[in-house]
């Protein structure tokens, strides 16, 4: 859309929208599993810069958000399945 | 479904089927019902508003049912009180017999809002003209069908006043075109526009929604209805009789999300849904419109129409 991306979610048939970083966010998790500080991490390389603390809020409530959405689900990290 | 049906053109024949307890077949657009009516009172309001509707000999598959009846001597004879079955579980309170047409008309609307699936119901007017289908959603009271029936006897081809059907796969729009359900001021409203009352039922006073009066939809509009239309613009209309006339754009975002909102059946539908959706409103021209006067909202989604769509 012009203003916003609006996602389908087949599971609950919930239609819902979405700002640029929310979406970037989005396709991190989309593209494999990340944890807060992955994605953090990956936000710092993409805009060349460290991200403050309002922004780094930004970002856990939006994963917060999707998580309320239905949208995320928890699931074993990779790193601490190979020390296990 | 209905296009190797013969059409019954014998009054009577259709008037005895009516009679029965098989019922006549009435097709309206994509949709087939094969409805009963036993109280010879209400069969003359229906016929006189369904005058010109083709009913069939016998299609191969009928989508819904409707019989109207008295459940026992004392409430067809003597105090006479309607009672409807549709075969979907429904429990419509009884109505008392003056009132009956309203039972068949809600029948009728109950089934489509809560058993519709071959299309996306959205609950709106659609208006037709030049091959730019024009979507009207909105609630209750907001003057769609009004609005809508405005058009219909201002050069446009009328699909409906309450559900706009679309087809998730092709995307075109079909015609329902049952009778414009008025009440109670846009009923003179309506008289006056059209000029003449033939097209209009008697009124039903004191109904919980007030009065209301039953308007068939022009000849064209009924004579054309297997035909379907792509969706050019999406209008929501606002009435407010104190309100200057006003044409508001609406983003993208925000046209897709009102459509989600005035939709019966998207959760049902799902996925097919979204992306059908998505499409009118990447594609369409969406807008609000504000007008106080049935003549200003006809100006109004003519302008839009002339200005943005070639």
């Amino acid at each position: 859309m012009d203003d916003a991306y609006i996602i389908y979610n087949k599971r609950s048939g919930h239609s819902q929208a979405m700002n640029e970083f929310a979406r970037e966010i989005f396709a991190m998790i989309e593209e494999q599993p990340r944890r807060l500080i992955d994605i953090e991490q990956e936000l710092e390389a993409l805009l060349e810069r460290t991200l403050d603390a309002d922004l780094k809020q930004k970002v856990a409530q939006t994963v917060a958000e999707f998580d309320k959405m239905g949208l995320i689900e928890p699931v074993a990290h990779p790193q601490e399945n190979n020390n296990q | 479904m209905k296009a190797d049906s013969k059409r019954l053109t014998n009054r009577t024949t259709i008037q005895q089927q009516l009679a029965a307890r098989q019922g006549a077949l009435l097709g309206i657009g994509p949709v087939c019902s094969r409805i009963s009516i036993r109280f010879p009172r209400i069969r003359d309001d229906f016929l006189h508003i369904y005058k010109d509707y083709p009913f069939y000999e016998g299609p191969e598959i009928t989508d819904y049912y409707l019989d109207v009846f008295g459940k026992n001597f004392y409430r067809r004879y003597l105090r006479p009180q309607v009672s409807v079955e549709t075969l979907m579980n429904a429990d419509f309170a009884p109505l008392p017999e003056s009132m009956g047409m309203l039972s068949v008309e809600m029948g009728l609307n109950w089934q489509v809002a809560f058993g519709c699936r071959s299309h996306i119901l959205f609950h709106a007017g659609v208006v037709e003209k030049n091959g730019i289908g024009v979507i009207i959603p909105a609630i209750s009271g907001s003057g769609k069908s009004t609005l809508s029936a405005g058009l219909a006897y201002d050069g446009w081809r009328f699909f409906s006043d309450e559900f706009g059907m679309l087809d998730a796969a092709t995307g075109a729009l079909y015609p329902y075109p049952r009778p414009v359900s008025l009440k109670n001021e846009s009923i003179p409203v309506m008289k006056e526009w059209i000029g003449n009352d033939e097209p209009f039922s008697r009124n039903f006073e004191n109904t919980p929604k007030g009065t209301i009066c039953y308007l068939r939809p022009n000849r064209d509009s009924l004579d054309n209805m297997d035909r379907p239309a792509r969706p050019r613009v999406v209008i929501h209309p606002v009435f407010d009789p104190a309100a200057k006339p006003a044409i508001t754009p609406l983003s993208r975002t925000m046209a897709f999300f009102r459509l989600v909102r005035s939709s019966a059946n998207y959760g049902e539908i799902g996925e097919p849904a979204f992306h059908a959706l998505s499409k009118i409103a990447e594609e369409c021209v969406s807008c609000e419109i504000t007008y106080s006067s049935l003549a200003e909202g006809v100006r109004l989604v003519n302008q839009v129409v002339d200005e943005n769509v070639a």
